[in-house]
């Protein structure tokens, strides 16, 4: 091994690979926001081929000026950490140092408000056009700015270390997953196996040890404890939804094409025993608090929750919480704190994308690669093919509740810990269902008005309801329409095909994947 | 006259240029600081015009003619004289930007508001264009537009709302959302309609804020907080006027002079020539330090040495969406009775 190497021990490592990650966002934003000022030397031809497409959207949706901001940040930032470009400040001389010092703090300062002054435009964008409608470059220009504002606070407080290299690499999603790795190493909370993700890729560890660390590993989480089990209240299933083994694909295709009848689109299946193998059931447990806290930072990683009782609920709001804080406060705390403060629910989150270390964790059912029918009803429901099956995370304490809706897509929810109740109405249905309409500007055509809690007295009814005589007329009726139901057990899968109507209630802390595709 | 600035500058939008009438570029690699108290930018025997925009300024003075300073987004001038269909004001005002882009003008030969997706629409893509026509005999005298939508008052001092394209954030409106009154379609708002001190005669609104001052002297305020910075809001006397309804406002007791709304801070002057702001500072935009008072809950005094030492007087406020300005006169000029139109309204 090269000598010079044994410099790179501990944490040291990280700090310098962190650092050069650092500095390559910054020369990729520099370099793709080179149009709009006269600062900066054109760049040569191959790069501007490269990067021009991107700039092109940044300026293009932001405007010239806002490229020219965020370019002028970047550009800053270089001057004021890298060390390439330092050199020669250091070669003047000393007295000039400290007046020198003083005009970077200066400069660091004015540095991160000009950061904040571009995320927090970029951010009022976010709610100023519909979501749908939102060009890509504020989410662009917000991100850069973010991951340039983490580049100053983390090169600003790390000492000075040898030249880097400097790899090209694009920012966004990858950028943040191999940063959190490094930060990770920084901090030195990084467990083995956490940061040695790709075990088989990290030569420098002794095989020995290595065989050892597997041997351990479906023990290393079992002495911790599990989430709790109880269930406050557990609704009864009245007409269960068909039950079947795992399923061969083409058995699987086969049910989806045989809508059972009319208006019903291909019948709802609860398959058990087809996640055993899944780490997240094994040896990786989802079950296990300390197991996912391991893969979160220790707790510190943002995600984001729903607070209250359902979002079609009065005082309902999202918030962005530490996950550590999430588990302690609003999921493992039920046996210390009885007194029903708020309900928080980390509901239809990308958690998978936020946390590649989970992701691993479970594998895409195989019957995700069917070709599943379009709506059986409503052909403008049918939504352009997804490239792959999008997953979304749902994780709650017991009560939580996803009211009577449809997805436009085909559904397979898998549940991974914990115990759910589903209640699904037909396609056909619909008329029955009480769809709403645009609320506050908001399409919520594909909810229901209906409360399935409170019709089969689960729940009291909302203070201020109105419940004048002639609401009892529809209430009759909806109790008619017939349903399907059942309770998930750890390791079942519902399949919920388009079109169908679904209430989801948790019973238990409760950790459910859902895959949608078509 | 003088015209005095403070708070966002990252474009040097408050420096303009004594002697020539471009922008002056930004100094290489330096990044331009705010501006955290009122300072003088701009002198000119009248001072008429000021329209701020994010990143840049633009002014008509007299004589020196229009002067800008910041960065102009390339062709966006070029497009804001293609969509204005008439006036021939050196700045345009009969066209304005929500900040999801879409543009509306009003054309006083048609009596008509042309509603557009976005400045750079071209003017001949009629499929694109929404048109409003108005009541006869109600010409439109100011048209303001705030996050999603817009406000036009006029000359009878009727005030219309609409949100452009867009039917969420109805307190912006000010009014019943109604099938016959549609969020996105421009309609009346009744409540300000026979107000004790008369009718409307200027509007102001910004982020989601909105405001009507009346002939009276009388300012009412409605709207929303922003919901972009709803997690780190303070509190503020502005939530109690913030409703879906115009309410009036009292700042100790004064009438109002004028009323200008950034996106997320406000300015008021009284008629006895005091200048109160409330809001966001984070940028200096109030005329403080923004590392001392990042946020100004309720309705504070600012006092400008250079205008009470000198026995001037402040003519008008206006905001830009992050920095300010204030319009001053000294009082002889006053005294010789030359009137300088401030604010001009449209035709």
């Amino acid at each position: 091994m090269d000598m010079s190497m044994k410099a790179y021990t501990g944490t040291s490592r990280y700090h310098d690979n962190l650092k050069a990650h650092c500095l390559s966002a910054a020369e990729g934003i520099r370099l793709e926001c080179c149009g709009g000022g006269a600062s900066s030397p054109p760049p040569a031809k191959a790069e501007q081929t490269e990067h021009a497409s991107s700039m092109d959207r940044l300026s293009y949706c932001c405007g010239e000026p806002l490229a020219q901001l965020l370019r002028r940040q970047a550009e800053i930032l270089l001057s004021l950490y890298d060390d390439d470009q330092q050199g020669q400040q250091q070669q003047q001389q000393q007295q000039q140092q400290i007046q020198e010092e003083n005009r970077d703090e200066k400069q660091k300062l004015l540095l991160v408000k000009r950061l904040d002054d571009l995320m927090s435009m970029a951010y009022s964008k976010f709610y100023a056009y519909l979501f749908k409608d939102l060009p890509v470059g504020w989410r662009q220009l917000y991100t850069d700015a973010a991951i340039l504002k983490f580049a100053v606070l983390f090169l600003s407080r790390s000492s000075r270390s040898p030249g880097v290299g400097d790899d090209e690499m694009r920012r966004g999603r990858r950028w943040i997953d191999e940063t959190f790795t490094l930060l990770e190493g920084v901090w030195g909370t990084a467990s083995d196996d956490s940061v040695g993700e790709n075990e088989d890729s990290n030569h420098e560890r002794p095989v020995k040890k290595m065989r050892l660390s597997n041997n351990s590993r479906g023990s290393r989480w079992q002495d911790t404890p599990s989430f709790s089990t109880t269930e406050l209240f557990t609704a009864p299933v009245k007409y269960p939804v068909r039950r079947t083994g795992t399923i061969p694909l083409d058995e699987f295709q086969a049910h989806m094409a045989r809508p059972p009848s009319k208006g019903w689109g291909s019948e709802p299946l609860v398959i058990s025993g087809m996640v055993d193998e899944w780490p997240a059931r094994t040896t990786h447990p989802w079950a296990k608090p300390a197991y996912l806290l391991s893969r979160t930072f220790g707790g510190r990683r943002l995600v984001p929750v729903e607070i209250g009782r359902s979002y079609v609920d009065e005082g309902w709001g999202q918030k962005i919480i530490p996950f550590g804080y999430f588990l302690r406060e609003y999921i493992d705390n039920l046996s210390t704190s009885s007194d029903k403060q708020s309900i928080a629910y980390l509901a239809q989150h990308q958690l998978l994308t936020q946390l590649p270390g989970l992701r691993n964790d479970l594998l895409i059912p195989d019957l995700c690669y069917t070709v599943p029918p379009k709506h059986p009803t409503d052909p403008t429901q049918d939504q352009a093919e997804l490239d792959s099956p999008q997953l979304n995370a749902w994780f709650g304490p017991p009560g939580t509740i996803t009211p009577l809706h449809t997805d436009p897509y085909h559904n397979l929810l898998v549940q991974v810990v914990g115990r759910k109740y589903v209640r699904l109405y037909a396609p056909g249905e619909t008329a029955s269902m009480r769809p709403r309409g645009k609320e506050g500007g908001v399409e919520m055509g594909n909810t229901s008005l209906v409360d399935v809690g409170v019709i089969e007295g689960w729940d009291l009814p909302p203070p201020e309801s109105e419940s004048s005589s002639n609401e009892g007329c529809w209430e009759e009726e909806f109790r008619k329409v017939p349903y399907l139901d059942c309770i998930l057990e750890p390791g079942d899968t519902l399949y919920i095909p388009i079109g169908w109507w679904h209430y989801v209630r948790g019973l238990s802390v409760s950790f459910s994947v859902s895959f949608w595709w078509n | 006259m003088e015209l005095y600035a403070s708070g966002f500058n990252a474009w040097n939008q408050l420096h303009f240029d004594h002697h020539s009438n471009t922008a002056s570029p930004p100094p290489e690699k330096t990044e331009p600081d705010d501006i955290h108290a009122f300072t003088c930018v701009l002198r000119d025997e009248v001072i008429d015009h000021v329209r701020p925009f994010l990143s840049y300024t633009l002014v008509n003075s007299r004589p020196m003619g229009l002067r800008s300073a910041g960065m102009i987004p390339k062709g966006r001038e070029e497009a804001a004289l293609r969509i204005r269909t008439a006036g021939d004001d050196e700045i345009p005002t009969n066209f304005v930007e929500a900040s999801n882009g879409i543009v509306v003008a009003y054309d006083n030969a048609t009596n008509s508001i042309t509603q557009h997706p976005s400045i750079h629409d071209p003017i001949s893509n009629t499929d694109n264009k929404t048109s409003f026509s108005l009541p006869q005999g109600q010409a439109i005298t100011q048209l303001v537009s705030y996050s999603t939508g817009f406000a036009a008052l006029s000359t009878s001092g009727q005030v219309y709302t609409w949100g452009a394209a867009d039917e969420r954030y109805a307190a912006c409106l000010g009014r019943e959302v109604d099938p016959q009154n549609p969020a996105t379609v421009p309609s009346h708002v009744p409540d300000l309609a026979d107000l004790p001190t008369g009718p409307t005669r200027k509007l102001s609104a910004g982020g989601y804020t909105l405001a009507a001052l009346t002939a009276g002297n009388d300012l009412y305020i409605w709207g929303q907080p922003s919901p972009a910075s709803a997690s780190k809001s303070s509190p503020t006397i502005l939530a109690d006027y913030l409703t879906d309804r115009p309410t009036p406002v009292d700042i100790n007791n004064k009438d109002i002079a004028d009323i200008a709304i950034g996106d997320d801070h406000l300015l008021a002057l009284t008629t006895d020539n005091e200048l109160y702001v409330v809001g966001d500072n984070s940028s200096g935009q109030l005329g403080f330090p923004p590392d001392t008072k990042s946020f100004i809950g309720e309705w504070t005094l600012v006092h400008i040495p250079g205008v009470e030492q000198g026995g001037k007087s402040i003519a008008a406020v206006v905001a830009g969406p992050r920095n300010s300005f204030v319009i001053v006169r000294s009082n002889d000029t006053y005294r010789f009775g030359r009137k300088e139109k401030v604010n001009k309204s449209l035709n």
